[in-house]
This record gives structure tokens, sequence and C-alpha cells, in this order.
């Protein structure tokens, strides 16, 4: 039988059976035999996740509008599918022409967060490729992975044959060219990733050495090959007016996360926030054009007929012309029935005329991130919020009718104490006096302040990349504070995360090349869908570290001295070492850096920022 | 005025809900820029309706929905319109405007053919030769598993048609049964009352079969007429 057959033959008997079966409105269906080029992109989550996120839907709008090319998206089999498939035989398989992975030329994942790694493992071994870089053959598809956690590559490096190195619109057709030039060579494998390595933005980790002191701590990283670059840089999109952004997306029948049009308006942001890694790995900030948007709205809308529409990047409130743009969408929307979210939104700014046009298109919950308790905590942090902020955001909620607050905070950042966690129960019960200041019958009804609070993860290329990440007892105490301190303010609602999950997290998010073979061994031991609290399984990690003689708490909980080699020192984030340094000492002496919108503060940006300088 | 619409809903997606379908019918008509009418008050949505919710998993050669239009559209250009609107797997297949007087379609609707697949096997033989027998009596008892918990019926009025062609890879078997508010009977429920008939076990067949819901009819003159000409 045909695996298009035999994928449909298991369907009646899985869980959510629309997660595998395509179809959708906008799925491409380019014929197989006429693709010089075959590119699977894989999200090594479900459906749901992965169709949610929006790099997905712009590589896929990118590769396919290349005349020589075709690309399928694939998404991890749930447990119950993966069994099934696994019991039967069944491949891994793509969802529009439901072939096997294998068939392609490229398989390409992208990785958004450290708990999916064992899914990637999990998805090429279904796809029966050699799980590791060094047993796969000519035959074999080429394996690429991109997106943030490929900025600390090493924890996969003996899976994945390269890693895609920031913004992918130009680099994916670089790496697809070169595929298709060794291909149309006859060239063999290695042939093909010499070509690879030659592309700016590339990493081969088949190429470099590694080798470590007695005390498990990095001792030299090299090249071994000559085509391999000492330092990569990571890829810049300068202009993302002009980048390519899809005119349609696939509408999925299910729903997913995000179901709805996101306009991404910019990408990158200059606050400096220390804890935040999107936030200096996106740097420099570009800015799409507000007619640009509109353009792209109107076009969506129509290829899509979705009724929700928001706006997206890291932090909305900072794009120059947002109430421009909230205005003329809403005006040109308005007997659309469409509606418009605004997420993420800062504090700081005065947004209240924005806030009330989004207000009348569309009515949610506030969501309010101070991330920090303390101001002196919020100043180490550089989260450039204050406390009236916060309050001023919360009456103007109040006073346009919404009852429901979110507030998100962190607790184990460094130099945190008590008070900086009692500082989050103040934050909350502050908010909820602002509620009951305003007379019964003027206020909304209803009044719900969710606080929600991580675990802080030390993240590569932030100032707190040398930090120790609080032990897990240490977060169990501060969230008993938490709770017992939030049950006494007046609907007040605590949201923790697991601090096992978070421990884990940061082993991998600051891993070196040996913890391949931890992942290897967790995976071999059951682990899967590791983000997933149901099927996340602590003990099992623990016992594959210890099986490879590792010790997690080297990766988690340990603060690193400044002249340490870092795994991930030979990549170019654009921030500099140097600069990310300088910052851990600001932070430390709770000083605060502007926003370099306001005046440059030499990240090493400064090439793509002041292109003619 | 409102619009039939006939489509098919292929077996590649015969695992969409009827909420999802709908949603996606919603979308289809948002992207066709047709005057879809819309519901008054807080939530507005598309007033569109179907003959029958399909049940998961099961395809269906035509289905059909009415949707109510603000402005009048020729036929012609609704099709024109929807056609490339609608996901492949979900094809348009023809329209016919009716006008705001013409009866709901779930009102008519009285009766819908079936086909149902089970791969060969002397099982599945046995259950096309027991069709004569089923059909020659008068009163067919058959056990219906409610939420409310079993209760036996009488299935004998429900069933109109019943037959079956033995083919090389699969037995097809084809009936037109009830389905309207009041009796409904469900093709599954029909063949595993046909596997009793023929002494098989049911439960080992049950997973393979494949349904497809075929035409969905109403009355004229006390015999049955596709529901999108009536
Ligand atoms: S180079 Fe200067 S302006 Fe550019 S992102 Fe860095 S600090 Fe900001």
């Amino acid at each position: 039988m045909e695996t298009a057959a035999r994928v449909d033959a298991l369907l009646d008997s899985v869980q959510r059976p629309a997660r595998y079966i395509g179809g959708e409105m906008n799925a491409a269906a380019k014929p197989w035999e006429a693709a010089a080029v075959r590119f699977a992109l894989c999200f090594p989550d479900t459906y749901e996740v992965g169709m949610s996120h929006l790099g997905m839907k712009i590589l896929y709008e990118i590769v396919n509008s290349r005349p020589d090319t075709l690309c399928e998206r694939i998404f991890a089999p749930w447990v119950d599918m993966a069994d099934l498939m696994r019991g039967r035989g069944v491949p891994l398989f793509s969802l529009e022409s439901r072939r096997p992975a294998r068939d392609f030329d490229v398989v390409g994942f992208t990785l958004q967060y450290e708990l999916c790694y064992t899914s990637v493992l999990a998805m090429l071994d279904l796809a029966g490729i050699p799980l590791e870089t060094k047993d796969r053959g000519n035959g074999d598809p080429i394996v690429i992975a991109g997106g943030p956690c490929a900025f600390n590559p090493e924890p996969l490096h003996a899976f994945i044959d390269a890693f895609c190195l920031g913004d992918g619109e130009e680099l994916i057709g670089e790496v697809l060219d070169a595929v298709r030039a060794a291909k149309a060579a006859g060239e063999d494998r290695l042939a093909c990733l010499s070509r690879l390595a030659a592309v700016e933005g590339v990493y081969i980790p088949a190429f470099y050495e590694a080798t470590y002191q007695t005390d498990g701590r990095l001792d030299s990283f090299e090249p071994k090959r000559a085509e391999a670059k000492a330092i990569l840089r990571k890829r810049v999109v300068a202009n993302l007016d002009a980048a390519p952004f899809p005119q349609r997306f696939i509408v999925p029948f299910q729903e997913i996360v995000h179901d709805r049009i996101m306009l991404e308006i910019m990408r990158g942001c200059t606050r400096g926030c220390r804890f935040c890694q999107a936030g200096m790995l996106y740097r420099p900030v570009r800015e799409r054009g507000v007619d640009t948007l509109l353009s792209l709205a109107e076009k969506l809308l129509a290829s899509t007929g979705y009724e929700e529409m928001s706006l997206s990047s890291l932090s909305t409130g900072d794009y120059t012309r947002l109430e421009a743009l909230v205005r003329r969408l809403s005006d040109r929307f308005e007997n659309s029935r469409v509606s418009l979210s605004l997420p993420s939104l800062r504090l700081d700014k005065d947004l209240h005329e924005s806030l009330a046009l989004a207000q009348k298109v569309r009515k949610g919950s506030l969501t309010f991130a101070p991330e920090a308790g303390t101001q002196r905590l919020r100043d180490v942090i550089n989260k450039g919020v204050s406390e009236e902020d916060l309050l001023r955001t919360a009456r103007d909620a109040f006073a346009a009718g919404n009852g429901a607050v979110k507030l998100y905070f962190m607790i184990g950042l460094p130099t945190e104490t008590d008070e900086d966690i009692d500082g989050i129960v103040r934050s909350a019960r502050l908010v909820s006096d602002e509620y009951f200041k305003i007379p019964k019958g003027e206020r909304p009804r209803g009044l719900r302040v969710s606080v929600s609070v991580s675990s802080f993860v030390p993240k590569p290329f932030t100032p707190f990349q040398w930090a120790a990440q609080d032990t897990m007892e240490r977060l169990r105490e501060k969230q008993n504070r938490l709770r017992a301190g939030l049950k006494a303010v007046k609907g007040a609602a605590f949201h923790w995360h697991d601090p096992q999950a978070s421990f884990l997290e940061a082993c991998f998010s600051r891993g070196d090349r040996r913890l391949s073979g931890v992942l290897l061994e967790a995976w071999r031991r059951g682990c899967r869908f590791d983000g997933w609290s149901e099927q996340f399984r602590f003990d099992t990690w623990m016992e594959a570290f210890a099986a490879c003689g590792l010790d997690p708490a080297f990766y988690a909980n340990r603060e690193r001295a400044g002249e340490e080699l870092l795994p991930w020192a030979f990549i170019g984030a654009g921030v500099t070492q140097a600069y990310l340094w300088e910052e851990r000492a600001r932070s430390l002496a709770a000083e605060v850096t502007k926003d370099c919108r306001e005046s440059c503060n030499g990240c090493g940006l400064m090439e793509v920022c002041f292109p003619c300088a | 005025m409102r619009m039939i619409v006939a489509f098919e809903k292929t077996e590649r997606v015969r695992h969409i809900g009827h909420l999802d379908l709908l949603r996606a019918m919603q979308r289809a008509l948002r992207r066709s820029g047709l005057p879809l009418r819309y519901s008054q008050g807080f939530n507005p949505h598309g007033m569109l309706s179907f003959a029958s919710p399909l049940p998961v998993g099961v395809s269906g050669a035509e289905e059909l929905m009415d949707a109510a239009l603000e402005a009048d559209v020729p036929e012609e250009k609704f099709r024109e319109r929807l056609a490339p609107a609608m996901p492949y797997s979900l094809p348009m297949l023809r329209c016919r405007a009716v006008s705001d007087a013409h009866p709901k379609l779930m009102a008519r609707l009285q009766t819908a053919s079936y086909t149902a697949a089970l791969p060969v096997s002397s099982g599945s033989e046995a259950m096309a030769a027991s069709i004569p027998g089923l059909l020659e009596r008068d009163v067919i008892w058959a056990v219906r598993r409610t939420k409310s918990g079993e209760k036996s019926c009488d299935i004998r009025p429900m069933l109109h048609a019943l037959d079956a062609a033995v083919g090389e890879e699969a037995v097809v078997f084809a009936c037109r049964v009830s389905l309207t508010e009041r009796e409904t009977l469900k093709p599954t429920l029909l063949l595993e009352t046909l596997a009793g008939q023929a002494g098989i076990p049911w439960e080992e067949h049950a997973a393979s079969v494949r349904l497809r819901r075929e035409c969905l009819y109403g009355e004229k003159d006390r015999l049955p007429v596709a529901l999108y000409d009536l």
C-alpha cells in the first residue's frame, strides 16, 4: 500500500484525526515530480501549536513561491498516533501529499523551545532517518534547523546536519540553492554540507570539534575543516518592509492556538530587558510600513476569511505609528466583521487612545508584564516599568469596562530577595485596590487579577547568560511564599510553572555538546513531548543525565566566570559578548540602560543600524 | 433570497466535525465576498445552515447547505465566486436559488442513502448474503444505545432499501434509511443488525467500515426525491 493509504487507514483510530488530514484552504498542492528540491518543513510539536507559528507560515510561502521547490508541512504526531504508526510501520509523512519524510531532500525543523528536542528525535526516528548525523548516508535527507534555539545549537549538534542562524527569509533560499546545486552535480553528502558551510549564517556542527576540561567546562572549540568559519554570523533582513510576508495563510479546519491573521508589524526590540533572549536575538528593530500592513491585511482577509486579526511583534506598543495603524485598520474593516486584538501591550506608553480604539473592536482581558515585584529588581532586569505605569493601566482597563487583568512575573531573577517576592503580592494588591476604589455600579463586574509567575531561565546571548538558575527547592519556596501572600488579595488567582520543567529548560538552553548524549538517552527511555506537563517525565530525565555521567546542576545552577569559554561563543548574534558583560555589570549595580531608539548603546549591530556611518 | 449549495465532503476530510465544517463554510463565504446575511444581536453570525450534520468519520458525496443572502445573486455568479473560495477537499458541486419562503432543508429531509465499504472477508460476504433474509422480516428488532441506556426498537419501518455488491477488495453495502428528527436509523446500527442476522461478531468489523453519505432525500407523492431538487 502507498503511504497515503496507510496513513488514511490509521485515522479512524486516533484522537483528533484532523491533525493529520491536511487538505486545508491555501495548503499547497505542488506537483512532486516537477520540483528540483523538496523541502519538508517540520515543527516538533502538535499541529495546533505548530500551525500557530508565524515563522512556519512565512517559510512555507517563501519556499513554495519558488518555481523549483516545493514545501510540505510535518508536525509531531501525538503519542497515540506515533505509537500506531510505529506499530504498523507507517513512516512520518507530510500533510500535503502524505509522502514519507525520507523522500524529501531537506528536512527542516524550527526550534522554538528547548523542551521540544525529544520530538525532533521522535520525528527523525519515525521518518526512518538515522538519528545521528554521522550515521546518515547519501540517500538520506539533509536535516537542518533554525529558530531561536539554534543560537545555542550544541545540545542538538549530533542530530542536525546544518543549523540556520537568524532571519530565514533570505537564508532559506540560499540553503535550497546550495542543495539544488549539490543534487544537480550529483555530489555526495559531504560535498553538499561543504556547500552549505559557505552560506553565511549556516553552521555545520560536524565540521567543528569541542574539548572539555576535567571539571566539565569547555576547553576549546575549533573548526576542523577549511570551509568552517571561526565565527558564524546570524542573518539579518535589513529591510523588513521589503521582505516577503505571506498573502495567504493556511486556514485549519480544527481550532489552533492562534486561529487568526497575525500581522507582523515589527521585528526586534530595543528595550533591552536583560532576561529576554528574543529581545537580543532579533535586534535590531525593523518596522513594516502602515501602507504595507494595510495592504497585507486586506489580502489576508480576502484569502483566509478569518474573522480576527492580531498585530504581532515583541513589543507592539513600541511600533512608531501604532495609533495610525490601529485607526486605519479599524476604519477599513469596520464593516467587515473583523475583530482586532492587540497582544503584549507595554505598560509605559500612553496607549490610552489606542486601547480605547482596540476596545471598540474587541474586548478581552488585558495583560501586563511587570516581570518583577519591586522597582529595584525591575532596574536590575532593565524592565522600564514603574508601579504608577501598572496602576494607571489597570485604572484604564477598569474604566474601559474590563474587570479581568493578567499580570506576568518571574521568580528566580538574579539578586532576588524575599522583598521582591512580596513585591509581586503587593503589585497584585494595588491593582485589586484600584478596582475597589471605583464605586460599585461604576466598575466592571467580576474582578480577576490573574498572577502568572514563571521561573527565570538564564538564556544565551543575554546579560544573564553567566547567571545561576535558582535551585528547584528555592523556586518552590518562593512559589509557596507567593501562594500564601496572594491568598489575601481579593480577586487574585495564582498561576505558576513547574520548576522541574524550568530546570530542564535551563540545562538545555546553556548546554554543550555532551547533552546530545543525554537527549538520546532520555528519548530512548521514553521521554517525549516534554513541554506537555502530562507527558513530562522528570525522573527519567535525571536517570538519563546520570547514565551519561553528567550533573544537570552543572548546567542550570552554576554561576559562570567571565572568562569561561561558553558553548555558543562562536556564534555572532549581533550583540557582542563584551556588551552583554557590560550590561551584566550595570545590572548588578541596578543601573538602567535606556532604550536604544533614543541613542545607540553600541550593542554590536551598528553596521545594520547605521549602514552609512 | 437563499441559495442551496451542494458540496462534497471528500473522504480525506471525513474527520472534520460539524462545528468545524460550519466554521470552514462561514470562512469560505467570507472569502467569496458574497453577501451572506448575518444574524442580529451581540454576536452576529452568518446565516448558514446544513440539511443534516454529518458524523465525524463519514464523507458525503452531496451535502447540502443553505445560505441566506442579503442581496439577490444569480446562481451562475454565486458559483463563480464560491467555488474557488472552497478548500479543494470540500469542492462545491452546484447551487440553486430559492426564495426566503422556501422550506428549510432540514424540515423536508426524509431519508438518506449511504454506502458502507467493508474489506472482503467471510464475515462481510456472509453479511451480504443475509440481506434477503433481513428484508423479508416484518419486524427487525435492534438494540439502540443512547445516553439513557439500551433500548430495543423495530428498525424495519426506517429501512427503505438495502443491497450489497461484492467487489474484489470490498463489499459495498448500499442503503437508504430514515433521517428525520423523529426517526433516524444510523447506518452503523443497520450493519450491526445485519451482522447479527448473519451470525457475525460485528465488533470485529466495526473499525474497518468506511461510510459515505451519498444523497439526501425528501419526498414527493410518497416517492423519494433528491432534497436538492425538491
Ligand atoms: S547597535 Fe545601537 S541602535 Fe542598533 S540595536 Fe544595538 S544599541 Fe540599538
